[in-house]
């Protein structure tokens, strides 16, 4: 070995630079592998971070002690709360980010970590020693050895872009693609598959017409990403994003232009993104709908080149300027880029275990757009798991996993291994069967003590979280004990939130589980309040009054699946010898080799019944 | 793996009594507890006799299914023998000392099961057979899962799951203004489930009175002619009838199934005040059985005035109950009379002797019971099972209604819906809960 490190994270995308940082911030020697150092945690796509669901896995990254949160806030041009007339569950975050800030901020925090190695190169195998990684062997020759490895390669194994009918093997933005790994991981015996996503054309702002769009401003008031960001709210400048819409001229350019599309003209086989799809799915699918939404972002705070938001599209650059013409405020603008097409590998991520291991490769682990997923939020989630699981393989210490009522991340891990992706997996809270307890506001309260019993959350981080925990409870108990009387300013708070007047006056907490009562209503009613009472905890006490009862009815039910976890499969059965289960539950069971009840519950094809004859068997051997 | 058998054929006396036998040593155990000196071949009755030691215990027939081509999938064996519970008993004992051991309850079906030769709804629908207390009842259980119930419960998912969708789009994809949701729309949309889950619920109390049959108790005061009516409507003669008062002094059930349900008719000691200390108990379990049953038949002796203990009784009476007026052949009242002394009643005349009025009575306890025919196209919820989980969707769905109502957002409606939707899913068997399957084996009758 020329070079030997504790952990190889290989790909230095939103993936790999949490895993690089875990490692090293475990206190291991860790080296990240990128194929070009000037293009590290680049955003070839959107210029945002978070939006919903995804703002929940950057919050639960940043809780275990992740970047990611951290370099958003730092270099956000615009950041504001979605979802804001929901519930506490479905509000997320969404920052616009200026992209080469973000770059050169991710790049600081990679080189001012101790103990981690920054080195361009193309990884082109991964080296093994009986059937146990040991390391992987650039295209220069350089063979670096390390306890552990991490593949984050995300688009780059072979990758095609397309526009029109041209088409260059080539990663995003022009940058190389890294065309020999595959092999390398399919001489592993690693099952690989062919993914596609796509991007829309950049505008030169100099030639819009802002007067013809709806202008989109952030929220001045908005929190920020990170626990530890104490940057007054008026740090952001709030650039502004404008929306437009696609017109039915738009759509008939697009309709005749289709057999042009490489999607459509069969030269692209790869599968697409359902949740994100390109304009011509939009007006295929969708075709009784006489426009679509289009938002126009600013890429940075020093380039006039905005990101269209809405219209991914890989048709021919001919075709991409006329549609871009039809749209208001775009009659005259320029193009600096146009969207494309873009097909990569990536491998069946039910090859993975909960730690994001390949399962067939001790010492091998996989993250973010390599296991399927698309979008940076989702890569950043497993690359920080990844790096941490790598780092306690070399520890010798057991996996850390999180389950699907921990986080976020937890139920992207167990989709990932149980029901696989056999489109891009984008996250949505619609998976989080719990997600009124895994919400934004309290992924510290989650997952810090977790990231610092790693020894990746900083002990300041631990601090943070405990005092808004005690806040939390010991405001929740003044709630519980204070007694509103009877007054003149209660019945117009109460009349305003359409709610009848208690007799004889009511606890704070009772009257704050109408839904109209809020707490800063009640504040100024409140005769001997605490004084400065944290804006977090009074944010936690209210939720956690006000939903009570859900809140209470989703803890029992984490309780009641917590025991089909708890059921672990015995690892030597031989489920081809189970004649009960139904022939393609037999072959699942055998290649998935679930760890318990619960996963194999959630494996596609595994049925009720075949669930059912597992627990029997249980049952059995137990008595056995 | 043990060699179980148990007595497949219900208790009591009937045409022939079968036993069943399973396991890898079931041809042994054949051979050993019978006269026949090899194993017969596979699917075809022999005769032989069956032995305890030397002895002759009884003849019968036997027949062996080698596995997996069997009801459990292991190899089987049965004999069948004369009815009567001596002779199953004593050939039981014989097969028992040849080595199987006695089955546990449900135990052979759920071999079956564990061997892949039943699924979870068809050991359900077994259980729901065993179970079944009348004919009706039983084609009721059959295909529920595949036929109208099903349909219904899918149907119902189906709308739940657009629903879903449908809200879940608007809050996944916060910034598509067209996906934004109107509360009332979604409010009507939920109620509309709610009110095919209501209605699926009340086919439950139909179904169960079919399942398990509906309980009419006769009262009145002694010698008022119940135990003469219980004859004329069970067509048996069973309860004893004298001339003297307090006859009956403990309670007497008999059974009937008119229109494919099945009743069961308890006949009461009089309710009069006694001293006698075994009538004492008669009239106690006599109040007993009235509480415990769905239907009180109060006959008032039309033969003689009405009589004031009797019509503090009537008094005393909860709902539902009616009003009969007995001994009409020989009566000496009006019916306006009776009328007028029982508060509330509208009497019917009825005479044990002549048959008069006894249609009109059953006509009456089936309205009041509320026994609704079913027709075989009818989505009916049969399984307690079943019942439970309609009734904890429609919990859902109306918290999901309340909380709309009540101002909180679509979210909080969404993790409801999603609840019933789930909770729908367990009565066809498309999501799992472990304690179906534990509550199945519990329930199920020995040896079938």
């Amino acid at each position: 070995m020329d070079l030997t490190f504790d952990v190889l994270t290989i790909g230095a995308g939103h993936a790999g630079v949490e895993s690089a940082l875990a490692a090293a911030r475990m206190g291991l020697t860790s080296c990240l592998v990128t194929l070009n150092l000037d293009s590290m945690a680049l955003m070839p796509c959107n210029p945002a971070i978070g939006g919903t669901s995804k703002g929940h896995l950057v919050r639960e990254v940043d809780a275990l002690g992740g970047e990611m949160g951290r370099a958003a806030d730092d270099t956000a041009l615009q950041i504001r709360l979605l979802n804001t007339s929901k519930g506490p569950a479905v509000r997320s975050l969404r920052a616009q980010a200026d992209k080469k800030a973000y770059t050169a901020r991710m790049r600081r925090a990679l080189e001012d970590q101790e103990g981690l190695s920054l080195l361009q190169g193309e990884a082109v195998k991964i080296l093994t020693e009986n059937g146990v990684c040991v390391g992987a062997e650039l295209a220069d020759g350089t063979r670096i050895g390390a306890g552990a490895t991490v593949i984050a390669t995300g688009v780059y194994l072979r990758a095609r872009v397309f526009v029109g009918d041209n088409f260059r093997n080539q990663g995003p933005s022009g940058l190389a693609a890294a065309n020999e790994l595959t092999q390398s991981l399919m001489d592993l015996g690693i099952e690989m598959r062919r993914f596609k996503t796509g991007t829309p054309p950049r505008i030169d702002a100099e030639t819009v017409d802002f007067s013809r769009m709806t202008i989109q401003p952030g929220d001045p008031t908005s929190p920020w990403f990170s626990f530890m960001t104490d940057a007054e709210p008026e740090a952001c400048p709030q650039i502004p994003c404008y929306l437009t819409y696609t017109n039915e001229e738009t759509h008939r350019i697009i309709r005749e232009n289709l057999h042009r599309s490489p999607m459509y003209s069969g030269k692209l086989h790869a599968t697409g993104v359902r949740y994100c799809p390109s304009i011509e799915d939009k007006v295929v699918r969708f075709s009784e709908k006489p426009s679509h939404q289009l938002f126009l972002e600013p890429e940075g705070a020093n380039t006039h080149e905005m990101y269209l938001q809405g219209l991914s599209t890989s048709l021919p650059a001919d075709v991409q300027r006329a549609m871009v013409a039809t749209i208001p405020g775009l009659e005259h603008a320029k193009i600096l880029r146009m969207g494309y097409g873009i097909e990569y590998d990536c491998l069946d991520s039910l090859q993975l275990d909960a730690s994001l291991a390949v399962r067939s490769v001790p010492g091998l682990y996989t993250a973010g757009q390599i296991n399927g997923t698309s979008g940076y939020e989702e890569a950043a989630g497993q690359g920080i798991l990844a790096g941490i699981n790598a780092a306690l393989h070399v520890k010798g210490l057991p996996p850390f996993t999180l389950s699907r009522s921990d986080a976020y991340i937890g139920v992207l891990v167990d989709d990932l291994i149980t029901r696989g992706a056999t489109e891009p997996y984008r996250m949505m809270t619609s998976r989080a069967e719990y997600r009124l307890l895994l919400r934004q506001d309290n992924a510290d309260l989650r997952l810090t003590e977790k990231g610092h019993a790693l020894g990746l959350a900083t002990e300041e981080r631990y601090q943070r979280m405990l005092r808004k925990r005690t806040a939390t409870e010991e405001l929740i108990r003044s709630l519980r004990e204070t007694v509103l009387p009877p007054s003149e300013e209660l019945r117009a708070v109460l009349e305003e939130a359409e709610e009848p007047m208690p007799a004889s006056g009511a606890p704070m907490a009772q009257l704050l589980k109408r839904p109209r009562v809020t707490l800063a209503k009640l504040m100024p009613l409140w005769k001997n309040a605490p004084e400065n009472i944290p804006a977090d905890a009074a944010e936690q006490a209210e939720i956690a009054l006000k939903y009570e009862g859900y809140l209470a009815r989703e803890e029992a039910e984490v309780r009641r699946t917590r025991d089909l976890e708890s059921k672990a499969l015995p690892s030597d059965w031989d489920y081809s010898d189970m004649p009960s289960l139904r022939l393609e539950a037999r072959e699942k069971l055998s290649r998935l080799r679930p760890a318990n009840i619960g996963q194999a519950s959630r494996i596609l094809g595994v049925s009720p019944a075949d669930v059912a004859v597992l627990l029997v068997a249980l049952k059995r051997r137990g008595k056995d | 793996m043990d060699t179980i058998a148990a007595i497949a054929t219900p208790a009591g006396v009937g045409g022939i009594g079968v036993i069943r036998i399973s396991g890898p040593d079931a041809a042994r155990v054949l051979t050993a507890c019978t006269d026949l000196c090899r194993v017969p071949e596979p699917r075809r009755l022999v005769f032989c006799r069956v032995l305890s030691g030397e002895e002759r215990v009884e003849e019968g027939l036997a027949v062996y299914f080698p596995g997996p081509h069997s009801y459990t999938g292991e190899d089987s064996a049965e004999l069948q023998v004369h009815g009567g519970p001596v002779n199953t008993r004593l050939t039981l004992q014989a097969v028992l000392s040849a080595g199987a051991r006695m089955a546990q309850p449900g135990e052979f079906t759920r071999r079956a099961f564990e061997n892949g030769r039943l699924d979870l709804s068809q050991a359900e629908a077994v259980m729901d057979l065993i179970d079944a207390s009348s004919r009706k009842s039983a084609l009721i259980s059959l295909d529920q899962l595949d036929g109208a119930l099903g349909r219904r419960i899918r149907e119902t998912r189906e709308s739940l799951l657009d629903l879903l969708a449908r809200i879940e789009a608007a809050l996944d994809y916060a910034e598509e203004a067209f996906l934004d949701l109107d509360p009332d729309e979604l409010k009507s949309d939920i109620r509309g489930r709610i009110a095919v889950l209501e209605e699926l619920l009340a086919s439950a109390r139909t179904a169960r009175i079919y399942r398990e049959g509906v309980r009419v108790t006769l009262a009145g005061l002694p010698n008022a002619g119940k135990s003469s009516l219980l004859n004329a409507l069970t067509g048996q003669d069973r309860a004893i009838v004298t001339a003297v008062p307090g006859t009956t002094r403990d309670t007497l059930d008999s059974e009937v199934e008119a229109d494919g349900v099945r009743y069961l008719i308890t006949d009461t000691a009089g309710l009069r005040d006694t001293q006698d200390p075994v009538e004492k108990i008669g009239v106690e379990r006599a109040k007993n059985a009235i509480r415990a049953g769905q239907l009180t038949l109060f006959l008032a002796d039309a033969s003689q005035a009405p009589d004031g203990e009797a019509v503090s009784l009537w008094n005393g009476l909860e709902e539902p109950r009616l009003l009969l007026a007995s001994k009409w052949d020989v009566s000496v009242l009006r019916l306006d009379t009776l009328r007028d002394a029982f508060p509330g009643s509208d009497p019917l005349p009825v005479s044990a002797k002549t048959g008069e009025g006894l249609k009109e009575l059953w006509d009456r306890i089936a309205e009041v019971c509320q026994v609704r025919q079913i027709s075989g196209h009818e989505a009916v919820l049969t399984r307690e099972r079943h019942v439970d989980c309609v009734r904890r969707a429609l919990d859902s769905l109306r918290q999901a209604a309340q909380a709309l109502d009540d101002g909180f957002p679509a979210d909080i409606a969404a993790d409801e819906l999603r609840r019933a939707w789930h909770e729908l899913g367990a009565i066809t068997g498309d999501t799992v809960d472990e304690d179906i399957i534990d509550r199945i084996f519990e329930k199920f009758c020995l040896g079938k």
